[in-house]
């Protein structure tokens, strides 16, 4: 990943006024984290940083801008969250024209669980790449780890590591080493699978850290707050979560960019991102459809064919 | 009947234009389907959003079946279409956490199809009763 571009380019777009600010990331703490940044001075690139470490999907962070401010933005996308740019710009969540996407194709993300396991996260000083294995520096020494073994799950399935979408692309094509999906509930009978995902929805604490941490979830009021009409009621048990997150599952269904972000907040681990990949999955197989990779189409449950399959319907 | 039967609770959300008017036609025209069936009359099938299904269903619905036009036929030209894909895609996530797709069914009945009406209600509640009640999901009163 290529640092060094990212920052001239954004420096350079910052400089010439073609853009209010750049949305990007910077060093947080030890150990290597990054957060989400936002730059609006030419002078302030240089703490703009681009790492394995940058897993946050930043689209989410456009949908909090007021639809009534001008100018354009700059924001430095993945291949997921070019997804994500690809389906607000569809659904017109956010302007083409007010955009500037910084396409950086992506090696997957290290995720910090499995990454801190091996290596104490204080005595991190530096991650460099190879072709297949990320190199950690630290206190004692280098340390060679796998990028298969060390990424996210969602990032060993992703089928889009180069964005599909950007106005200036910052680095070489990565090509798609999507694995298998894994499913913990194949095996199991329909009762075991209700077993399975009302213990999960139990643990629910119905914080909507998914909700909020979603760049597709941007409607101005969310059903889950509506009262009237009240689609879930905001008690915590079982039937309400579950119906909770059988909304959410839905509502993005064909839309889902796959970037993770949800599974990735939820603070009791909920494996959201197993419900999202199979309705990806199932629009993919029913509906010959594949979301955010078109911003000229027209999303999936705005449209129809008049062939689509009925095999359902009695 | 044995006291001991299931009397399954269906809920079924039936289009104005088409199904509901199937309903009246068996009722003028004597056809006996069962009981068990709440009907819900909305304006479109395109007009039954997903969620009200799985609010029937956490209301204690043992079953909830979806009727409208045929395809083609939509007195709005398109809602039916819309409904197709929506239903396709909440019913296989439904059936996927483990919730029997038989719970949750759709169906095209035409205004002039009164024996289909009663065919497809008389399906469902066999159905749902072969399955037995909902006990997954209801509300925690």
């Amino acid at each position: 990943m290529d640092e060094e571009k990212m920052r001239s380019t954004a420096r350079d777009l910052l400089s010439k006024g073609e853009v209010k600010y750049v949305i990007g990331y910077e060093q947080a703490g030890f150990g290597q984290k990054v957060r989400p940044c936002i730059i609006t001075k030419p002078e302030e690139t240089d703490k703009l940083v681009l790492s394995p470490m940058c897993k946050n999907n930043l689209a989410v962070y456009l949908t909090l801008e007021p639809p009534e401010e001008k100018g354009k933005i700059a924001v430095i996308a993945k291949g997921c969250d070019a997804r994500a740019l690809v389906q607000l710009i569809q659904e017109r969540g956010f302007e083409r024209d007010n955009l500037v996407i910084l396409g950086v194709p992506c090696p997957g993300m290290i995720d910090p669980d499995k990454l801190y396991e091996e290596v104490l996260e204080e005595d991190i000083v530096g991650i460099s790449e190879s072709s297949d294995t990320f190199i950690i520096s630290t206190k004692g020494g280098e340390r060679t780890f796998k990028k298969a073994d060390v990424i996210f799950d969602e990032c060993g399935h992703c089928a889009h590591p180069t964005p599909l979408i950007a106005d200036k692309m910052l680095g070489e094509v990565i090509e798609s080493g999507a694995l298998e999906l894994t499913d913990p509930t194949k095996d199991m009978s329909p009762g075991e699978r209700w077993a399975y995902w009302s213990e999960k929805f139990e643990t629910c604490i119905r914080c909507y850290a998914c909700r909020q941490a979603c760049p597709l979830c941007f409607c101005e009021e969310c059903a889950a707050d509506s009262l009237r009409p009240n689609w879930v009621r905001r008690s915590v048990n079982r039937s309400e979560n579950a119906a909770w997150h059988f909304m959410r599952a839905f509502h993005h269904a064909g839309r889902c960019s796959e970037c993770g972000e949800c599974e990735r907040v939820c603070p009791v681990g909920l494996p959201l991102m197993v419900l999202n990949k199979m309705l990806a999955q199932e629009a993919k197989d029913v509906f010959d459809y594949t979301a955010g990779t078109d911003a000229d189409g027209k999303p999936l449950l705005t449209s129809f064919e008049t062939d689509d399959k009925e095999d359902f319907i009695l | 009947m044995a006291d001991d039967t299931f009397e399954p609770n269906i809920v079924a959300f039936l289009c104005n234009w088409c199904s509901y008017t199937g309903a009246d036609l068996a009722g003028t025209s004597r056809i006996q389907y069962p009981p068990n069936v709440k009907v819900v009359r909305v304006m479109c099938s395109g007009r039954v959003n997903p969620m009200l299904v799985v609010h029937a269903l956490q209301q204690g619905a043992d079953g909830v079946l979806i009727s409208g036009c045929h395809p083609g036929d939509c007195h709005y030209t398109q809602g039916n279409y819309f409904a197709r894909r929506r239903m396709k895609l909440m019913t296989s996530l439904l059936e996927y956490v483990g919730i029997d797709p038989k719970r949750v069914q759709m169906s095209w009945v035409s205004a002039s199809e009164g024996q289909k009406f009663a065919d497809v209600i008389t399906k469902v509640t066999e159905d749902v009763r072969t399955l037995g009640p909902n006990t997954e999901f209801p509300r925690e009163v």
